[in-house]
């Protein structure tokens, strides 16, 4: 069974707003009870106390005062479920959403680790909280006795390239036509199997597909021809598109793959139509391009400060000093009206070190994988980013223009 | 006045003459750094010897010491009789003005080979040059694994030493006895005077590495068993002088390596270059069209003087040509902390790339064309991504004559060489090897040694191969001729190893 404990859309009876969760706050109530308020609303019965209370806060009031029934609760659930074989999962997603200022936020993400490490003993209530990286990379959530023992548990959601190729084949797999799967088949000698659900048919990709990354590789060139340009030299499209789609930290997002993909895809159809494969090396680097775009508005849903902050360096060149960046902030008065920005109506998040000034935003910046410091201290921009907000790298050559030879 | 200054004052007062010149200048610079102008003719008719005249007096008074008399300033094209200039695009422009272009001609000691112009027609066959800035990164020890790698692909291998200061090659792979009667320096002191037919079949070596493998592997050592006194040999041998007279170093080398390529027919020749900024060296990175290794370590050196070559090969007016042909490999990769290592290492590789070779990619990235040849710090098929080459204590006393610790060769080894095939290799000849595999497994010889079944390209050939050594040879050293040319065909006609006197060549 799973419920939600937070999420994006707003839901009073199952978990407090942003809003009720910053007067709990003011009103002195712990974090760590206010979720474990949530947490146990979840697992009685309609006509509990804790349900039957009007508002969160003479919720939170009624967990805090009756410890005891709420362990013989707990323990008789767990055994319940345990008995049936079961488990039961709570769910904490969109958390950026919850506070909106880090202060609040890092207490409530604290509350929030300290709960899910209260309900480590039972076997079979489990609690399952999806965090940003700059939610739990502070110190102060996780100062707290035992942390270590829920950080432990932590799953890194990255996508590797291996699963974004995975993530392919499940989409080409399940495609109208025939062709990948008979290829797939015939050609690599796997079995694809069909999953039938009530409405719908669901092909499998085969796991050999999904793990060996050679097998990939193989199918991946049969769309797009082996060289990522006439020869060899320019690399090879399976180790070129997530590359050119990472972040400083080698990361790729999968909306960006697909749409580099996608985009590459339907560019090989207007300008190669005559190509012998789907996907012209041309077009794949058009979609590389495309993505790039499509992976700074994603970044500006998540993050929307960091437009502000990329919007001054149009026109820079990478790498180059950190005071250049600065110096554009400056003239930009960009920081100062980051500051000064009103609790935004969204209730997102600030950068983290707003406070610290321009080599605090550079960390921010640093740890969302925009910015990479170089050995001697300088600021490189990763391709995705770079393109994307429109700034140029350095080079010895100038580039030969249309009408000039070379 | 100094030695740069002295470039920017001629370029200066050749722009301001230039019009009234109305010609090409060809700035000429000596090895002192003396600068005078080179003009297409003598003047005609009275304005343009003025003009000519004022520019010589300009160019002689403003540069003092860097200058020549008033006199010599000025030499004529057409009054070269036996000089060898440069060809026109060897000279990097310094300036358009009025129609006519400043060029700049460096003639340093044997010097222009720095400028030469890199070969711009595919090779057959695959050319590759070591080239390192110091000793001691693994260059050699690369390229003759490297070697045994492709003999075990079936390719017939040259590799020729021209490490001729300090040569390695030939002695690793060719035990004294086995050494042809002669080498590299032989061939330029016998070239020189026109002699070099006479030992021209006689400076090429089967190794024995290769013995047990389908491919072989050729080798040029530098000297051979009859070189005799080396260094007298070795003073020689950078002679800008042919048979038919003055002729420039990279072309005597080319034609050197042109020979043994039509004689022994290699697959792939590769060439060990001399360490550091040396004239023969720079022949070989640019004007043999070979793909060039440049080897790296983490050190402030390796920068520094990489930073000169390419600073100098930025001013190149070919540097689109030569740019897609260097490949920076990462020699002795320390066991302990190898990712930090090699992240600085790319570093810095990037970063001489980037302000030398590579285009700029401008900010309004909308408009230019995808096909840039700029590179992101971190991309696999870029030319600064160094390919590692990893210390391992075993290669240390690693002796090519001995057998080879095949796992070994693997730890230090694998990542190179699987780049250089996915690089350099189609796919198809990989391919072709890998089948080989795949079909004896098909059919059940679970029994036969899992090696590729050697392909006998030797005895399949219709010329005679002159790579076995002469009769003297085999009277003085020991009977047997460890060329596999003539094991293959011996083998075949069920004879006796060597019998050259019935091939005759």
């Amino acid at each position: 069974m799973v419920v939600v404990g937070f999420g994006e859309t707003p839901c009073p009876q199952s978990y407090p707003s942003r809003d009720t969760l910053s007067r709990l706050i003011a009103d002195g109530c712990d974090p760590r009870l206010i979720w474990r308020t949530v947490i146990v609303s979840k697992l009685v019965d309609d006509d509990h106390p804790v349900r039957l209370q009007s508002h969160w806060a003479a919720r939170v009031r009624w967990v805090q005062a009756n410890p005891e029934p709420l362990d013989q609760l707990l323990f008789e659930r767990d055994s319940a479920f345990d008995a049936r074989g079961s488990s039961w999962i709570i769910l904490f997603d969109a958390l950026d959403r919850s506070a909106s200022n880090w202060t609040t936020m890092n207490r409530l993400i604290r509350g929030l680790l300290e709960a899910a490490l209260d309900m480590r003993p039972y076997r079979r209530l489990r609690v399952k909280c999806f965090l940003r990286s700059d939610q739990v990379a502070e110190g102060s959530v996780a100062d707290f006795p035992d942390a270590s023992k829920i950080l432990a548990t932590k799953v890194d959601l990255s996508w590797p390239a291996r699963e974004l190729y995975g993530l392919l084949w499940q989409y080409l797999l399940n495609s109208d036509a025939e062709t990948l799967r008979e290829h797939v088949r015939s050609n690599l000698g796997l079995n694809v199997d069909e999953l039938r659900l009530q409405t719908s048919t669901v092909w499998r990709v085969p796991d050999r597909l999904n793990r060996d990354e050679k097998l990939q590789r193989t199918l991946f060139h049969t769309i797009t021809g082996p060289f990522m340009g006439r020869d060899r030299r320019r690399g090879f499209p399976y180790t070129w598109v997530p590359n050119h789609l990472a972040d400083t930290h080698g990361r790729a997002s999968p909306r960006s793959f697909l749409a580099a993909l996608r985009e590459a895809a339907e560019h090989t159809q207007s300008h190669y139509p005559n190509h012998d494969r789907p996907l012209h090396y041309e077009s794949i680097k058009c979609g590389v391009k495309a993505a790039s775009r499509i992976r700074v508005t994603e970044l500006q849903e998540d993050y929307p400060w960091v437009h502000a902050l990329m919007k001054p360096l149009k026109g820079k060149v990478v790498p180059c000093l950190f005071d250049e960046i600065s110096e554009a902030w400056k003239q930009d008065d960009t920081l100062r009206r980051l500051e000064h920005q009103p609790d935004d109506q969204e209730g997102r998040l600030p950068p983290a070190h707003l406070g610290e000034g321009a080599t605090g935003i550079r960390e921010d910046l640093e740890r969302l994988g925009i910015f990479l410091r170089l050995s001697d201290g300088r600021v490189n921009i990763p391709d995705v980013f770079r393109v994307g907000y429109g700034l140029g790298r350095r080079g010895g050559v100038k580039p030969v223009s249309v009408s000039g030879g070379g | 006045m100094d030695f740069n200054k002295a470039l920017e004052t001629a370029r200066q007062i050749a722009v301001d003459h230039v019009g009234e010149l109305d010609t090409d200048i060809v700035l000429v610079r000596d090895l002192f750094g003396r600068i005078r102008a080179l003009l297409d003719h003598l003047p005609k008719g009275k304005k343009e010897k003025d003009a000519t005249k004022s520019f010589a007096k300009a160019l002689s008074s403003g540069l003092g010491n860097y200058g020549y008399p008033q006199r010599d300033t000025l030499i004529y094209r057409s009054n070269l009789e036996g000089l060898c200039l440069p060809e026109e695009y060897q000279a990097s422009v310094l300036a358009t003005q009025d129609g006519h272009e400043i060029r700049l001609h460096d003639r340093l000691l044997t010097g222009s080979e720095w400028h030469a112009e890199p070969m711009r027609e595919p090779q057959r066959p695959k050319r590759f040059t070591f080239f390192s800035i110091k000793g001691g990164v693994g260059r050699s020890t690369t390229a003759i694994i490297l070697a045994r790698h492709l003999a075990r692909l079936g390719k017939r291998v040259l590799i020729v030493d021209l490490d001729l200061e300090s040569p390695g090659v030939g002695s690793s792979l060719l035990p004294e006895e086995q050494l042809p009667e002669y080498g590299v320096v032989d061939w330029f002191v016998e070239d020189a005077l026109g002699n070099a037919a006479a030992i021209r079949d006689q400076m090429v070596a089967s190794s024995r590495l290769a013995d047990d493998l389908p491919g072989e592997i050729l080798v040029a050592p530098s000297y051979g068993r009859r070189t005799g006194d080396y260094l007298p040999k070795l003073g020689r041998c950078y002679l800008e002088r042919g048979p038919n007279g003055p002729e420039q170093w990279t072309h005597r080398l080319q034609r050197l390596i042109e020979l043994h390529e039509a004689s022994h027919q290699p697959d792939i020749v590769l060439l060990d270059s001399r360490t550091g900024l040396h004239d023969s060296s720079a022949a070989l990175v640019l004007a043999m069209g070979a793909q060039t290794l440049l080897f790296a370590v983490e050190s402030r050196q390796t920068w520094k003087v990489y930073g000169f070559l390419f600073g100098h090969w930025r001013q190149h007016p070919s540097v689109r040509d030569l740019r897609d042909k260097l490949w920076i490999v990462a020699g002795m990769v320390p066991e302990t902390d190898r990712e930090s290592y090699l992240d600085k290492l790319t570093e810095h590789s990037w970063n001489l790339f980037m302000e030398n070779l590579y285009d700029e990619a401008p900010p309004d990235t909308e408009d230019v064309p995808t096909e840039g040849f700029t590179f992101d710090l971190k991309e696999e098929a870029a030319p600064h991504t160094p390919r590692p080459v990893f210390w391992h204590r075993g290669l240390q006393t690693f002796d090519p004559s001995s057998s080879l610790d095949v796992q070994m060769a693997d730890a230090a080894y694998g990542a190179f060489l699987t780049w250089f095939d996915q690089a350099f290799l189609p796919e198809d000849e990989l391919r072709g090897h890998r089948t080989i595999h795949s079909r004896r497994r098909s059919e059940g010889r679970f029994s036969m040694p899992c090696r590729p079944i050697p392909r006998c390209t030797v005895a399949l050939r219709s010329r005679a191969s002159p790579i076995c050594p002469p009769r003297t040879q085999r009277r003085s050293g020991p009977t047997r001729c460890w060329s596999k040319a003539c094991e293959v065909r011996a083998r075949a006609s069920g004879g006796r190893h060597c019998s050259r006197r019935i091939i005759g060549s």
